[in-house]
């Protein structure tokens, strides 16, 4: 695949570089010196080999933007899907709900959705597949406490169980789920793979092997990861990806502009903070500009924070909330009951700003 | 010497054309020729975790926008400066970038060069990052999107010649701030010398 190099119309290019190396620099051909295969060889590795898909990731107003039209879902009634047989698409715009026993009920359908038949997993558990296509939209929903909105191009499986939870299991896509009703609604975003979700009022879910659990109550949710803790007061949206975990809530209230430091302080603690300074002064940063209303970020800020940058955000957090009977060194080593006073104390900041 | 195959394929004016009509296999074809290209500049400025879902969203913001491409010969010049401002919006919403580059420039370059030693990827991927936009651009085309410089030329616009001339400069450049190859002994000709802008000039 030789080609015939272009004219040399700056003199001092073959001195910058041999020609051997600019040969196959410019048509792949000749014998380059080592370190030209070596850099090659070392940049080749990241050679983009992916498919077109949808976007993994959503930027916060699409995220707030499902978290109001998820309010919007009403509760009708309950079923029970299960595998078997071909699926059967739901046809038009106003598909029926389908209503079986307590569990999850499909409230809503939109575009490509088909639905398997029921089939019996074991004796008391029956399952359902369903598939979402490229452009359909499907929401779940279980009692007043919990809705699952599952995006385009997914598969998951509902199972309704005689003597025990009922779940659905995302295989593939990401889903949102609302898991605490009422004014204050939380909103976690479930991406990639091996999620089951288990409904009722509190409701709770696990992601595969991760084990990460999410309990609610009123107007909050806890979310237990195996690398940390994090806690979302309502109104919020927080994420969850596989192998990432949960990233830092985001206030619903909070303006765009905060929103994008959280998502770049999550970011760059994901990425274990190895710019230290850089970390540290996008730290420093919004340390400098929250308020009381980001007393809850804060405390799970602390959660995440290499160990030398966790006296700051304590020190900012103790200055929002009112005064707790809590020997503050004890923040610094994360200690359960200590942690759990000052959340309270931050939740009530919040709430009274 | 690369891990996967060069692209190939390189799709024409009725490929441009069909899939500004919608068509999906026309879409599937303009994706994995250009894919590998936006994916090579995205990472001259974005983590590598998150340049394969820019990738797709510059696709995904092209789509709809195609019909609108006056001349399907400056499809791959398109495409390319979306990415960049891709790119430059992922730039600023991450302020630690700026430090994140000064604290490179900082990094003891020769470390780890021993000959015939694989060279760390990341790490080539950050020198890459801190040579001037021309030739880091036309580098990653090369050597992480295994582009020839032909099919470079015919991807971002630029003459022949200053496909070039970026290809030879920022070599050594990159040999220079790598402490590899000739160019690490002390011959590495200075920014000033070799023009530390690159050149932009020759876009057709």
């Amino acid at each position: 695949m030789s080609t015939q190099l272009p004219p040399d119309d700056v003199n001092d290019v073959n001195k910058a570089i041999s020609p051997e190396d600019e040969k196959y620099l410019w048509d792949g051909t000749g014998e380059p010196a080592a370190d030209v295969r070596r850099v090659e060889a070392a940049l080749g590795t990241m050679r983009y080999s992916g498919e077109l898909r949808a976007p993994r990731r959503l930027h916060v107003p699409r995220r707030l933007m499902i978290a109001a039209s998820l309010l919007l879902v009403i509760v009708t009634s309950y079923m029970l899907f299960g595998r078997g047989g071909p699926g059967g698409r739901v046809p038009g715009p106003t598909p029926p709900v389908v209503t079986v026993k307590p569990t999850w009920t499909v409230a809503s359908t939109q575009g490509d959705v088909k639905v398997g038949e029921p089939r019996d997993l074991t004796p008391t558990v029956k399952l359902r597949d369903v598939t979402v296509g490229k452009d359909g939209r499907v929401t779940l929903r279980s009692g007043e406490g919990s809705t699952v909105q599952v995006e385009s191009e997914a598969r998951l499986e509902i199972a309704e169980a005689a003597n025990q939870f009922p779940w659905v299991k995302l295989s593939s896509g990401n889903a949102f789920v609302q898991v605490a009703g009422g004014d204050k609604p939380i909103m976690v975003g479930l991406y990639g793979h091996a999620v089951s979700m288990q409904p009722g009022a509190a409701a709770s879910f696990d992601a595969g092997a991760e084990k990460t659990v999410l309990t609610c109550k009123t107007g909050e949710a806890h979310i237990s990861w195996p690398q940390q803790s994090t806690r979302v007061l309502g109104p919020a949206v927080c994420t969850i990806e596989p192998g990432r975990g949960p990233a830092l809530p985001l206030p619903v209230a909070a303006p765009k502009e905060a929103c994008g430091v959280i998502d770049a302080l999550g970011d760059s603690l994901h990425f274990g903070m190895k710019d230290l300074k850089g970390g540290s002064m996008l730290l420093k940063g919004y340390l400098d500009n929250v308020t009381a209303a980001d007393a809850p970020t804060l405390w799970n800020l602390l959660n995440r924070v290499p160990d030398e940058l966790r006296r700051p955000v304590r020190d900012r957090l103790a200055q929002l909330i009112a005064p707790v009977k809590v020997d503050p060194e004890l923040i610094l080593k994360l200690d359960p009951a200590a942690m759990d006073a000052w959340w309270r104390a931050s939740v009530e900041a919040s709430q009274q700003n | 010497m690369t891990t996967d195959t060069p692209p190939s394929g390189e799709p024409g004016d009725d490929d441009v054309a069909a899939a500004a009509r919608g068509d999906r296999a026309a879409w599937a074809t303009l994706y994995s020729w250009y894919a590998p290209i936006i994916h090579s500049l995205l990472l001259l400025t974005v983590a590598r975790r998150e340049a394969d879902e820019l990738t797709q969203e510059v696709f995904l913001k092209a789509m709809p926008r195609l019909k609108d491409l006056r001349n399907n010969a400056a499809l791959g010049a398109w495409l390319c400066q979306i990415a960049r401002n891709e790119a430059a919006t992922w730039g600023r919403k991450q302020r630690t970038k700026q430090t994140h580059l000064a604290a490179l420039s900082q990094t003891p370059p020769r470390s780890d060069t021993a000959e015939n030693q694989p060279l760390d990827p990341d790490a080539v991927l950050n020198q890459l990052r801190t040579l001037p936009e021309a030739y880091r651009e036309t580098l990653a085309l090369r050597l992480i999107a295994g582009l020839t410089g032909p099919q470079i030329a015919a991807a971002t616009g630029l003459t022949p010649a200053s496909v070039r001339v970026n290809l030879c400069r920022g070599m050594a450049m990159l040999r220079g701030v790598l402490g590899v190859g000739a160019e690490a002994a002390g011959e590495m000709p200075t920014g000033q010398a070799v023009g530390q802008s690159g050149t932009k000039e020759g876009t057709r």
